[in-house]
């Protein structure tokens, strides 16, 4: 038996694939053997710290060879039962979409029927007429993610690109801008050496709206959680602020405080209250580095317009705070040495997703201002980034544009889009279903703060609407906003072709016209970084997340399972029809292309490729006297700024507002909005239009929030990984549905007569889900908390807005966005009841038909969804592997 | 530890650069250590990424184009 | 050499790593040791969560990896017909998969729910300490170093909460662990001796906040709390938070807590300790 060990990194951290005749075997985490190099070593307060010689996954890395075999791969092209290829893109049966199952089609008519189509919408709408959009980090690698081959396909062709919303930490972009600059870190300030900084004399920790042990640090798996241990251990105070008392928090904490979801920033004004009135701030470091704190500290004190003093009591009757725990708080971090923070970066808890999320973000940026920003010890730091790194190596990250395959100097020639027209992805399904959009703002707006004030509108003037969708990757209805919306659009006829490629049978693929079988990670090749997401770019080294630095290999472990095929082969495959696939490829193939990054970065200094790839891995060694440039500490010292991604105005000492300081009344929001209610050049707690002051609470008491998952990364694993169904906080395995589990007070459950493991119905006027009630004391009494992203998707009448059992409860957020000049989502910001349901639960999950269907097709002893779920069908697949397997080596 | 080079003041990135050589260089990236350039041939970027110190002879010769 | 893992109850954090290695490992692949363990339905490493609390006030959770203990005198063994469960020299207890067959008492037995009964094969199933790896000298010998090889729990844990080794060898890192921290034997094998080893599984704890009188809204710092519980008295002052707490009491006790500060009248509560109480929010008066 050869036992063949290949090395792969995804969302969830670096592995190592064992493949035995063909098939995986297990996935572990990568042991580094006494040739990788030392750690870094930290040494503060008489210890020494050094990270585990591991590089260190979260779970869901460790489930990759189930996604591999999983019951709900894509495995056929497949098109829809009910899809007629009309001339004139009328009659389709659109209205079927999610409706209808599949039959199972080849490679060829797939192909042939997409180049088609796409020369028919081109013909007669212009390039324009095709749209695609991406899910975030289905997959990982510089070559094969979204970045890459589907930014170079997309590209050649032209097509109306669909801007991303930075919909993980939205207040944070689109406010702290106005405040202190940064907006080239979307409004996420710099964690350069801050660990080692924090270890050595941070007192007390703020994690507002921060669950690190959930998000990971964004791709950093479980690479910090010994850093907080540390912190722990050393008697640092750790103090948590959310609605959810979450599972850092839990186990973590000194201090837990619940705030009513969407009253933070009133929070942040009574803690400033308290430090204006007993004058508990920095006054020096204010005086040098605060444009109008004066304006702002009146307004706090209730000498601004609306004469209300921002006390500590009016904090309490708006954040259910006693007044007497908001002064101690305030003391607590006005005496002590203070990192935290929220938004970005692992702090993805939910806070900057409501609707007075740029205020909060503002807010929180001016608390950290007053206590000395920069100084030792006092920063905006959450414990998920900052490790010690080597910042001379240079490895292109996926948002970096030289380490991307659709330009220079990785491709020979760089794909240009010929479409200036644009989509902004929360709101594409009112585009298409009213025709016409207008929105402020240009995705990620990291190339200047006057791009939040782009005007946009769609269709743009001389050009078509759009009639072709390409989904790639992902599932939006657990992601995006009033995710019926989505279902209404894709069974409009404005969408005369839609195609999904993925791996996985998600809840959007049930939409397409035409399913593409992508292959996973593990069955194609591909080149990458944990963690890093760009050097130059929004995130700029954001592998300070890691404890090492780990550049991998990803080896092809098995062949493509069933008829899958690599999403690069698919682009390729696609432009040879349209006639220009020696363009795309430059004749090379995907390891060429992996080998192109290698040959144009650092790596091809420090190890060959033949070394390289045959140890799949390579670590970068910090240097034992690294040169440390603590994130912001140049500007509290006033000398230039010395940190990694450092801006020209910044090496003046100034930060990148317009007056170079922090921005109590911002000059930004008065040259460009001086009149959006959402973001006023003061920051200000705002009652929520969607909140417990809105007339809906009536009606809908329960504030919904919804942060990013646990048990899942977006929509990715949990719906293909049944033994997380097995995880008691996570869902509950009932009749074949995995229910998910939402969490209510023990108080307002007994008003509801909802005993902990009920059935809970949550519902408002935009849908419903079904949930397993967990009644906990873990919840401040007026919410209800339920993880975001739901990979599992399972409307009770496929193809309708009906009642979801998947636990998709992004179906209940609102659609409106933040402002009407402030482009970010807020499902954090939902209202809504619950009850205890006693209707009937259906058996199995809905879509699984469909695909045992088609797989029965294509071979009559094919394993069936439930199955693989709770049978043999993983080690039948595995055998039958096995035996091709063998077949092949024979010949 | 205060940085004097001021190094995205001195070149333009994405700018073109000549060499005493005659070679003509992208600066792709300016960060704290390195001036990261690819040679430009015919319009292509070729060759292995190439590091200048930015206080060296080398930054200081190099002329825009 | 006597194998073991120690399970530090506060270093885990509930992230699952153990549980889905050991899931990978062992779901759907048999070894030379057992049967494959069903695709659903079995944890031979479970991680059992409580929540410890009363009151949204000060809510805690326990964290605690549960697995076969791999006893010294198993109480499976004893249970078990024609030698169906055996102690390696090592220590590590096999339940063997065929001489098991039918033998539901097996499951039974253990006191810890560590065991599970296979419906399809008809046979009890349970953790194996990855003994099958442990004994392939081919598995990760690439690594070059076989202290590198450790069980798939062990191998995937980030925090430190699983550690492997010898507990015969005092020099080894589990046997100083397990010298250094408080050992927490589970309820149901308190006095066995068991090879895996919990250390700092909570017992209960007391807590509450002081205030001064409610008007002034203020925490009140430095209150002296003592909790008398069993004839042990345990003392505490508040933090700046105003907040007390005391951990580790003895269970299911009568407990009398006195909070004092000078120049304001005591206030005395009762509580028992057969759960994590939050006692109260103590407003003082003069």
């Amino acid at each position: 038996m050869a036992e063949k060990i290949t090395h792969s990194v995804c969302v969830g951290g670096p592995i190592a694939i064992h493949t035995e005749d063909g098939v995986i075997r297990r996935v572990r985490p990568i042991i580094f053997d006494n040739n990788d190099p030392k750690g870094w070593v930290i040494k503060a307060r008489g210890k020494e710290f050094t990270p585990n010689r591991k590089a260190q996954p979260a779970f869901i890395a460790l489930t990759e060879k189930n996604r591999a075999y999983s019951y709900d791969r894509i495995r056929y092209p497949m098109i829809r039962e009910d899809f007629v290829e009309t001339p004139d893109g009328q009659n389709r049966n659109a209205e079927n979409r999610g409706k209808s199952g599949y039959r199972r089609a080849s490679w060829d008519e797939v192909l042939d029927l997409i180049a088609r189509e796409i020369k028919r919408l081109q013909a007669k709408y212009g390039k324009e007429t095709i749209t695609a959009c991406t899910g975030s980090h289905h997959s990982w690698g510089l070559v094969g993610y979204k970045l890459s081959a589907f930014a170079r396909f997309f590209r050649m062709l032209g097509y109306t690109e669909i801007k991303d919303n930075p919909d993980s930490w939205e207040g944070f972009t689109w406010g702290a801008p106005h405040t202190y600059g940064y907006y080239w870190r979307l409004g996420g300030t710099e964690a350069f050496d801050l660990l080692e900084d924090a270890l050595q004399n941070v007192e007390t920790m703020i994690m507002w709206s921060h669950d690190p042990d959930t998000t990971r640090g964004g791709y950093a798996g479980n690479e910090s959680t010994m850093w907080r241990h540390w912190l722990d251990d050393l008697g640092v105070q750790f103090i948590y602020i959310d609605p959810y008392n979450n599972f850092s928090s839990v186990k973590q904490a000194d201090k837990w405080f619940g705030p009513r979801p969407g009253t933070d920033a009133a929070l942040c004004e009574g803690i400033a209250h308290v430090w204006l009135t007993e004058g508990s701030y920095d006054k020096e470091y204010i005086a040098k580095h605060a444009h109008r704190f004066d304006e702002w500290a009146d307004y706090i004190l209730g000498n601004g317009v609306d004469k209300t003093p921002k006390t500590p009591l009016w904090a309490e009757r708006e954040t259910g705070i006693p007044a007497a725990d908001i002064k101690a708080l305030a003391r607590r971090w006005a005496t002590t040495k203070t990192m935290g923070g929220s938004g970005l970066r692992g702090g993805f808890g939910g806070v900057c997703r409501t609707a007075n999320g740029t205020e909060f973000a503002r807010l929180m940026v001016q608390l950290f201002a007053m206590q000395g920003m920069g100084k030792p010890g006092q920063n905006i730091w959450v414990a998920t980034t900052g490790a010690p790194m080597d910042y001379n190596f240079w490895f292109g990250g996926y948002s970096d544009p030289l380490s991307q395959i659709a330009n220079q100097p990785i491709a020979d020639v760089t794909a240009v889009n010929s479409v200036t027209q644009k989509l902004y992805r929360p709101n594409v399904p009112d585009a298409i279903l009213d025709g016409h959009y207008e929105w402020y703002g240009e995705g990620f707006c990291g190339g200047g703060i006057d791009l939040e004030f782009t005007e946009n509108i769609y269709p743009k003037p001389g050009y078509n609407k759009v009639h072709m969708f390409w989904r790639y990757g992902g599932c939006f209805m657990g992601t995006m906003l009033d995710t019926n919306k989505w279902v209404k659009m894709y069974k409009s006829p404005e969408l005369e072709f839609v195609i999904n490629q993925d791996i996985h049978f998600h809840g959007e693929a049930r939409f397409a016209d035409v399913i593409l079988p992508a292959c996973t990670n593990l069955e194609r090749y591909d080149i990458g970084e944990l963690c890093n997401s760009g050097n130059g770019g929004y995130q700029s080294h954001s592998q300070t997340g890691n404890s090492w630095q780990v550049v991998v290999f990803q080896d092809k472990a098995i062949e493509p399972l069933w008829d899958s095929r690599s999403d690069y082969w698919i682009f390729n495959a696609v432009a040879e029809r349209l006639g220009w696939g020696a363009d795309f490829n430059e004749g090379r193939t995907e390891i060429d292309w992996c080998k192109r990054m290698w040959e144009k970065s650092d790596l091809c200094e420090r190890i060959s490729w033949e070394d390289f790839t045959k140890k799949g891995y390579y670590i970068a060694p910090v240097p034992e006297n690294w040169e440390r440039h603590p994130g912001f500490r140049w500007f509290a010292e006033g000398y230039p700024c010395d940190t990694p991604n450092h801006k020209a105005f910044q090496e003046e000492g100034k930060l990148g507002t317009f007056t170079g300081k922090f921005e109590f009344v911002s000059e930004s929001l008065l040259y460009y909005a001086p009149n959006d209610e959402a973001r006023t050049p003061i920051a200000s707690y705002k009652h929520s239009w969607e909140g417990h002051h809105s007339i809906k609470a009536k009606k809908y008491p329960f504030h919904l929030i919804t942060p990013h998952p646990r048990f899942d990364y977006h929509t990715q694993h949990n719906s293909s990984t049944p033994w997380f169904w097995e995880i008691p906080e996570n869902r509950v395995y009932i009749k074949g549905n995995p229910y998910l589990i939402a969490r209510i007070h023990p108080t307002k459950a007994a008003e509801k007569g909802i005993k902990d493991g009920d059935l809970m119905l949550l519902f408002n006027e935009r849908g419903s889900v079904l949930c397993v009630a967990r009644v906990t004391y873990r919840v401040e009494e007026n919410t209800i908390h339920a993880y975001g992203s739901s990979g599992i998707y399972n409307p009770v009448k496929p193809g309708e807005t009906s009642m979801d059992i998947g636990g998709c409860v992004n179906i209940l957020s609102p659609g409106k966005l933040m402002g009407s000049m402030v482009p970010g989502m807020a499902p954090n910001s939902t209202l809504l009841d619950v009850c205890k349901y006693e209707g009937e639960i259906p058996e199995g999950q809905y879509f699984e038909y469909k695909l045992d269907k088609v797989a029965k097709e294509a071979d009559p002893d094919a394993e069936t969804c439930v199955e693989i779920i709770e049978g043999h069908g993983f080690e039948k697949i595995q055998a039958k592997v096995k035996l091709a397997y063998a077949g092949k080596a024979a010949k | 530890m205060a940085n004097k080079l001021m190094v995205q003041h001195k070149f333009k990135l994405n700018g073109l650069y000549k060499t005493p050589e005659g070679k003509i260089l992208k600066v792709v990236l300016s960060e704290v250590y390195n001036l990261r350039c690819f040679e430009s041939v015919d319009g292509k970027l070729v060759g292995p990424m190439i590091k200048i110190h930015p206080e060296s002879d080398l930054a200081n010769a190099l002329v825009e184009v | 050499m006597r194998l073991g893992i120690a399970v530090d109850s506060r270093m885990c954090m509930a992230c699952y790593c153990c549980f889905t290695a050991c899931k990978d490992e062992h779901c759907g692949f048999a070894s030379k040791l057992t049967a494959a363990q069903p695709m659903m339905g079995q944890k031979w490493i479970d991680v059992r969560e409580w929540e410890r609390g009363d009151d949204s006030r000060k809510i805690k959770t326990a964290t605690v990896p549960t697995l076969c203990a791999h006893c010294a005198d198993p109480a499976c063994a004893k249970a078990a017909k024609n030698g169906a469960v055996y102690k390696r020299d090592d220590g590590i207890v096999i339940i063997d998969p065929v001489k098991s067959k039918g033998q539901r008492a097996i499951v039974d037995a253990c006191p810890i729910d560590a065991v599970y009964w296979n419906e399809e094969l008809e046979i009890p199933q349970k953790c194996t300490m990855c003994a099958e790896l442990l004994d392939d000298p081919e598995y990760l010998a690439y690594l070059g170093d076989p202290k590198l090889k450790t069980p798939r729990c062990v191998e995937s844990c980030p925090n430190q909460a699983l550690i492997f080794g010898d507990l015969d060898d005092p020099n080894s890192e589990i046997s100083k662990l397990v010298a250094r921290e408080r050992q927490t034997q589970l309820e149901p094998l308190a006095g066995q001796e068991t090879n895996v080893k919990w250390l700092n599984v909570p017992t209960v704890y007391l807590a509450g906040t002081v205030y001064h009188p409610a008007e002034l809204e203020e925490v009140f710092i430095g209150a002296k709390v003592r909790v008398e519980v069993d004839g042990q008295t345990f003392e505490t002052e508040t933090n700046y938070f105003g907040d007390w707490e005391i951990e580790w009491l003895p269970k299911n006790k009568d407990a009398k807590i006195t909070i004092e500060a000078k120049g304001y009248k005591p206030v005395s509560y009762t509580a028992k300790t057969d759960r994590d109480h939050y006692v109260d929010r103590t407003f003082l008066s003069k």
